[in-house]
């Protein structure tokens, strides 16, 4: 994540809070819980406008119709029978939906790392040789593949092969974009590995000055308790 | 014009010729083993060149710049602020467009100072405009040899050191491959000509990827059937975004119209039905 003022989280801040938060999404089962640490990465969510719209996208597109399949099948099918340790149907929706929103805002918030600060945080982690590579080449691939797939949608609109802008229709693109958008994502791999190797750009970025790690240490600190404080809750919810 | 020069050859032969596969050889580009940048490949689609470690231009220039070649960087900066380059610097290399992607991946790669730097057919996506500034500042850098590859050979006319890929290495057989001999046919079918429409009109065509920095502003003309139009204009000005408005993949503002025959149509409901639309690298349509 990064602010306005082009601010990071500090690479041992992300690792650690990355780690304390998606093992809190698995140990927890206390909605309440759920809840409250959602509430709490929504609002580090609203800081950072890019990240929050494409999390709207995500819970519109992914998580409400998950949310709306899961209520059917728990409340409708199975007559809201408890689930578990859930009083009943709907609470344990809530919380399959709830853990899914979670792992997402996990990711997008500590997880997903810059560009730019790709190589300078994996060398952080002590990360060199082809294990440097295959970590920055697996976060590049991202980049790739929202361009890749844009570019297959509109190869295929100005081809008249999608009727109008329906969601059914974007939905019914799905078959024909995986094929073309993995074989598109590897060619790409293919020439910009190749093109690493031969300009040898990680060793070029490795004698780079070290200037990006610019980073609030309040914010981070207040990171590291909220992800330690889910953790230790998470911890206490089982007993 | 293009003016000769001992350090610039361009690469000449037909498709198929196998100039891309020279090119990837001289500069040993599929090596498994990681080289200290002596020869550069550029291929013809500059996006995959560009390192996606970067977040604007102006970092990806960064990152293939050493230090130890100042001379050479002022250089390659004082063309880049000659073209208007400087104002794209804080933008995402991979939302350029393809001229754009073009210069940032030849100029990053001259920063590298490498000995050789082969450029495939990559240099066709620039006008005039940004080309000729381009090969003089490959003039003026001689420690770089420059090999490129362009389907546009005319516009290297005065270039003399050339280089025919036949001469080199003939791997593909010019017998073996055979084109089918496609017969346009002279009139159209009744049932086609019905649905073409004679006289396509655009009025106050406007755009923006971004409020208040509009791409296109108010274009208004008129295209008629059976006619062949050239579309001109600088890298960047927007060439692609109008092709990609007239075939509906992108929709234009609200007082933007479209007129089929006077009647009022709107591309943007009917993508790929009223104009198609080929790109500029086709590897991009092969889906």
């Amino acid at each position: 994540m990064r602010n306005a003022a082009g601010q990071s989280i500090h690479p041992v801040t992300r690792l650690v809070a990355t780690i304390f938060a998606i093992a809190s999404i698995f140990i927890n089962h206390d909605l309440l819980l759920s809840c409250g640490a959602y509430l709490i990465l929504f609002l580090l969510l609203l800081l950072n406008v890019k990240l929050l719209r494409s999390h709207v996208r995500f819970l519109l597109v992914v998580g409400l119709p998950f949310l709306a399949m899961f209520t059917l099948v728990y409340v409708v099918f199975l007559n809201n029978d408890p689930q578990g340790s859930f009083p009943d149907g709907f609470s344990f929706a809530a919380f399959v939906f709830l853990r899914l929103v979670l792992l997402t805002s996990v990711l997008q918030l500590f997880f997903f790392i810059p560009q730019n600060l790709l190589f300078a945080t994996f060398s952080y982690y002590r990360l060199n040789g082809n294990l440097l590579y295959i970590w920055v080449g697996a976060n590049v691939v991202w980049t790739d593949i929202a361009s890749r797939s844009d570019q297959i949608i509109t190869a295929r609109y100005s081809r008249g092969l999608v009727a109008n802008r329906n969601f059914l229709n974007r939905l019914k693109q799905l078959p024909y974009v995986i094929k073309p958008l993995l074989a598109g994502i590897f060619v790409t791999a293919f020439e910009r590995s190749s093109s690493w190797k031969q300009k040898n750009i990680l060793k070029h970025i490795e004698e780079m000055p070290r200037e990006n790690f610019s980073f609030s240490f309040l914010r981070d600190i207040l990171i590291l308790l909220a992800s330690v404080s889910w953790f230790t809750l998470s911890i206490l919810t089982i007993s | 014009m293009l003016t000769s020069t001992e350090n610039i050859s361009l690469i000449e032969g037909n498709n198929f010729s196998g100039r891309s596969d020279y090119l990837r050889t001289v500069t040993s580009f599929n090596e498994s083993e990681t080289s200290d940048a002596k020869n550069v490949f550029i291929g013809a689609v500059p996006r995959n060149y560009i390192s996606g470690l970067s977040t604007t231009s102006a970092f990806e220039l960064k990152l293939h710049s050493k230090n130890e070649n100042v001379s050479h960087n002022n250089s390659v900066n004082v063309f880049l602020k000659e073209i208007g380059f400087d104002h794209l610097l804080n933008h995402d290399p991979f939302k350029l467009s393809g001229g754009e992607q073009t210069i940032l991946t030849v100029a990053s790669a001259m920063l590298l100072a490498p000995s050789t730097l082969a450029i495939d057919c990559t240099l066709e996506q620039l006008n005039e405009q940004w080309k000729n500034p381009l090969i003089n500042l490959f003039r003026m850098n001689k420690e770089i040899n420059y090999l490129i590859a362009d389907n546009r050979t005319e516009e290297y006319s005065n270039l003399i050191k050339r280089i025919r890929i036949s001469d080199i290495d003939k791997r593909v057989d010019d017998e073996k491959i055979k084109f089918r001999d496609i017969s346009i046919p002279d009139a159209l079918p009744d049932i086609i000509k019905k649905n073409i429409a004679n006289k396509f009109e655009i009025r106050n065509l406007s755009f923006a990827y971004q409020k208040n920095k509009p791409v296109l502003k108010d274009i208004s003309f008129n295209l008629e059937t059976g006619k062949i139009y050239f579309l001109e204009g600088m890298n960047g000005a927007g060439k692609s975004t109008l092709a990609k408005i007239l075939t509906g993949v992108l929709k234009p503002e609200k007082n933007t119209s479209f007129f089929m025959d006077g009647r009022k149509v709107n591309p943007y409901e009917h993508p790929g039905k009223i104009f198609g639309y080929c790109y500029q690298n086709p590897d991009e349509q092969l889906f």
